[in-house]
């Protein structure tokens, strides 16, 4: 199946990526701020709730990523290059911290946001290779 | 890699939006393109070729050696 010109083409993938993602981050703070204790049914619905929305998120992810033409594609291919041994430091180097006593104030269900960083990164980069 | 798309595509009268419709890939695929920054997969490179009815050897062209 040919990649449509752009993602304005078919703005759906967008649209379903984006209502995850504000699914997941409010079922995220819902869940850490709301009150209710671990193991309770109500927390234990809105972590489902949060974990379907990312597996949204994420498909939806690919299915954007697959509707671009080639140029955008090898953008997105070359952000996940320098995304990956990004992460891998930054998840390594965040375990280590906690071990050492550092972080400790921190949920460590935020490191997921935290890696959003490298691909950012990676993003930009490429994309200015590329213009 | 140096192309003559941009030279073509003047010839035309096309925007890079235009060429990039009856391409179908992106403007921003036909910026990168033109200013050497992408070269086009083979697929792509030969859709170009046909939609100027040109070989691809007389749009595309590898860059010049560099004098040691």
């Amino acid at each position: 199946m040919p990649a449509t010109t752009s993602t304005r083409a078919n703005p759906s993938p967008i649209l379903y990526s984006g209502l995850a993602l504000v699914a997941v981050l409010v079922a995220h703070v819902f869940v850490r701020e709301a009150g209710f204790a671990a193991g309770q049914g109500v927390r234990l619905v809105l972590t489902s709730v949060l974990i379907a929305a990312m597996v949204v998120f994420v498909v939806s992810l690919v299915r954007v990523a697959r509707s671009q033409d080639e140029y955008h594609r090898q953008v997105h291919q070359e952000a996940l290059v320098i995304a990956f041994p990004l992460s891998l430091v930054l998840v390594f180097a965040v375990g280590y911290l906690r071990g050492e006593g550092f972080l400790a104030g921190r949920d460590p269900r935020d490191l997921w946001l935290l890696l959003l960083v490298p691909y950012g990164l990676g993003f930009i980069r490429s994309s200015r290779k590329y213009q | 890699m140096r192309n003559r798309l941009k030279v073509l595509r003047a010839e035309h009268d096309w925007t890079q939006e235009e060429l990039a419709r009856r391409l179908g890939v992106s403007r921003q695929a036909v910026n990168a393109i033109e200013t050497g920054k992408y070269d086009p997969s083979l697929p792509l490179a030969l859709k170009v070729g046909r939609l100027f009815d040109k070989p691809v050897e007389e749009i595309f062209f590898p860059d010049l050696p560099v004098q040691s």
